[in-house]
């Protein structure tokens, strides 16, 4: 490359080194920088799609949703993010929850909230009307108040989009909200609907 | 005679330094028949594929975050910008250059490679070695690899479209440091609206200001940081025609961005989750810091060398001094010298604007590739002026 000048756009490559109107000396550069875009966007992204999940929730065991909250999940359900609450970490904040059965997909995302549960719900749903305005997101059921077996309380809503039905739900802690999401086919969605239920339910604080 | 011989000795080594070093080549971006032109356009257009959907979709919901995340990335960027320009002492990198590096850093190298390829990655460790191992350790083996690379890379297509501007280790430190902040400030774009939907899109501003507290205080040790040194490996591990091919030397600095990121995003595993995380960050901005001034200490002494040859001509014709020369072809040390020991009853002021003249007069002579053009005749005519002028 050292001997490679700028050309302008009207310089002619010098035969020697023309390749389809391109200058081939400067291949080794873009074909390097070709094969690092395809290896990052395209080759490991369709290895990790080619390798399972291969772990899943067994009995006894209970998800970190938060330091402070639990989750008891459904035997079986594929864990693809979550910790345990024997596992241990440097971290403090344990990662959102995020489990999957036969294409239901069920998640726990935490955040700060200082209003009430009824109030969040009202803030994911505009939130998810938006931003999946395009999946033709709208909600099936007004809020309806459910509350855990600890005794916290949140409230629910169920909603359709063009392939997928699913329930979000809101909670919230000492300042710490929970958003509860379980989507899926509606195929299959009903065939966990008591899964689901279970597990909203059985959100606790920790140690309770 | 023998100053004769001399004199034309010092132009042949002007001239040669000139060509050699690319000081003063001119960069053009749209090259149709360079390669790495279409590939550059290839990642600019494919991450802005996801960069504008992304925020476009998003606008009318955090309308505050972005507007937050746009004015604290854009004072972030000032002050990284003005530091790289005070830093570019030799031979100022092309506006349009820092441009191209910026945006390809910002827009290419993240979302187009970075982006992808981490989630990927972190998806694959939780997969192999379970939730509990990728949640301490994902981020450290992933981000030094998977952004060094992409960042890297768009490095590499800038020395591919400007060959003749990019030739020094300085150089790959310089263009190298637009590419780290490019994907730096757009990372934290990124960052700050993340941070304002983990809060559900409430105290949108807070949310991104804590987030831009957070990455201007570990700034130093950032992405520019990384990319600085990472480059200028690479042209050490290359070879150009003005930085004879030295492997060793440039396989260490880019090992050596690898390892800081790598401790860096891993600093609470190392730590065990104990305070000891503040040791380890503070260790690794002091080796960064270090490793830094070691890649410029090297870099600069080719520099040195070039500018050197430049002006040396201008000593023999007495437009400058022999002390002066020193401190435009020397450390800060020799630039200290030439202001305690200017001659003519020069004011400390005035020789500073005189030492800033003549880096015009450098700066005109390599426009001009070594030939007395009238910039150069204007220039040498401004230090004369500002020796009578007291």
């Amino acid at each position: 490359m050292s001997t490679l000048s700028e050309p302008g756009p009207r310089h002619r490559v010098p035969v020697e080194h023309r390749v389809l109107g391109l200058d081939r000396r400067t291949f080794p550069f873009a074909i390097t920088a070709l094969v690092v875009y395809l290896l990052w966007a395209y080759l490991v992204p369709a290895i990790d799609d080619a390798v399972p999940w291969t772990d899943e929730t067994r009995p006894g065991d209970v998800l970190q949703v938060t330091p402070d909250l639990t989750l008891v999940p459904s035997v079986g359900w594929g864990v693809q993010s979550g910790l345990r609450t024997t596992d241990r970490t440097a971290g403090a904040a344990p990662p959102p929850v995020l489990l999957t059965k036969d294409g239901v997909l069920f998640r726990i995302e935490p955040g700060q909230w200082n209003g009430s549960a009824a109030e969040l719900l009202a803030q994911i749903t505009t939130i998810t009307t938006t931003t999946a305005a395009a999946e033709g997101f709208h909600v099936t059921s007004g809020a309806n108040t459910f509350v855990t077996r600890d005794g916290l309380t949140g409230v629910l809503e169920t909603y359709a989009a063009e392939r997928t039905e699913g329930v979000i739900a809101a909670l919230v802690l000492e300042g710490q909200g929970l958003q509860i999401q379980a989507v899926g086919p509606p195929a299959q969605l009903p065939g966990y609907a008591s899964s689901i239920e279970d597990m909203i339910g059985s959100i606790a604080r920790s140690g309770s | 005679m023998s100053t004769l011989v001399s004199a034309e000795e010092e132009t042949a080594r002007r001239a040669d330094a000139i060509a050699t070093s690319g000081w003063g080549a001119p960069f053009r971006f749209v090259q149709p028949r360079n390669a790495c032109f279409w590939v550059y356009l290839l990642l600019v257009v494919t991450g802005l594929g996801y960069l504008v959907p992304t925020f476009v979709s998003t606008a009318g919901l955090y309308a505050e975050a972005n507007a937050a995340a746009i004015i604290t990335s854009a004072a972030f960027a000032a002050v990284f910008l003005y530091f790289l320009h005070r830093m570019d002492r030799w031979e100022k990198t092309p506006g349009l250059l820092a441009l191209a590096a910026f945006i390809i850093g910002g827009i290419g190298s993240t979302y187009a490679i970075a982006l992808p390829g981490n989630a990927a990655m972190m998806s694959l460790y939780a997969k192999t070695f379970g939730q509990a191992w990728a949640q301490d350790w994902k981020a450290g083996l992933t981000a030094p690899f998977v952004e060094e690379s992409a960042k890297g890379v768009a490095f590499l297509l800038l020395m591919g479209l400007a060959p003749v501007v990019i030739r020094t280790v300085y150089d790959g430190l310089i263009v190298g440091a637009y590419v780290g902040l490019g994907f730096q400030v757009f990372e934290d774009a990124l960052y700050g609206q993340n941070s304002a939907a983990a809060h559900f899109g409430a105290d949108q501003a807070q949310s991104v200001l804590s987030t831009f507290a957070l990455r201007a205080i570990t700034g130093i040790t950032s992405h520019a940081l990384y990319t600085a040194l990472f480059a200028a490996g690479l042209i050490y591990v290359i070879g150009t025609a003005a930085q004879p091919r030295r492997s060793g030397r440039g396989l260490l600095l880019m090992l050596a961005a690898l390892v800081i990121h790598g401790v860096w995003d891993s600093a609470a595993a190392l730590s065990g989750g104990t305070a000891a995380v503040f040791l380890i960050m503070i260790a690794t901005s002091v080796f960064a810091i270090a490793i830094l001034v070691v890649a410029i200490r090297l870099g600069g002494g080719r520099e040195r060398e070039f500018m050197h040859a430049v002006l040396a001509p201008e000593v023999t014709t007495a437009t400058i001094t022999g002390t002066e020369l020193a401190a435009l072809a020397g450390n800060r040390r020799d630039r200290r010298a030439a202001l305690r020991t200017r001659t003519g009853g020069l004011s400390r002021r005035k020789e500073k604007h005189i030492l800033k003249a003549i880096g015009d007069l450098a700066d005109d002579l390599c426009a001009s590739g070594g030939t007395d053009t009238r910039d150069v005749e204007h220039s040498r005519a401004e230090i004369a002026r500002l020796r009578t002028h007291r």
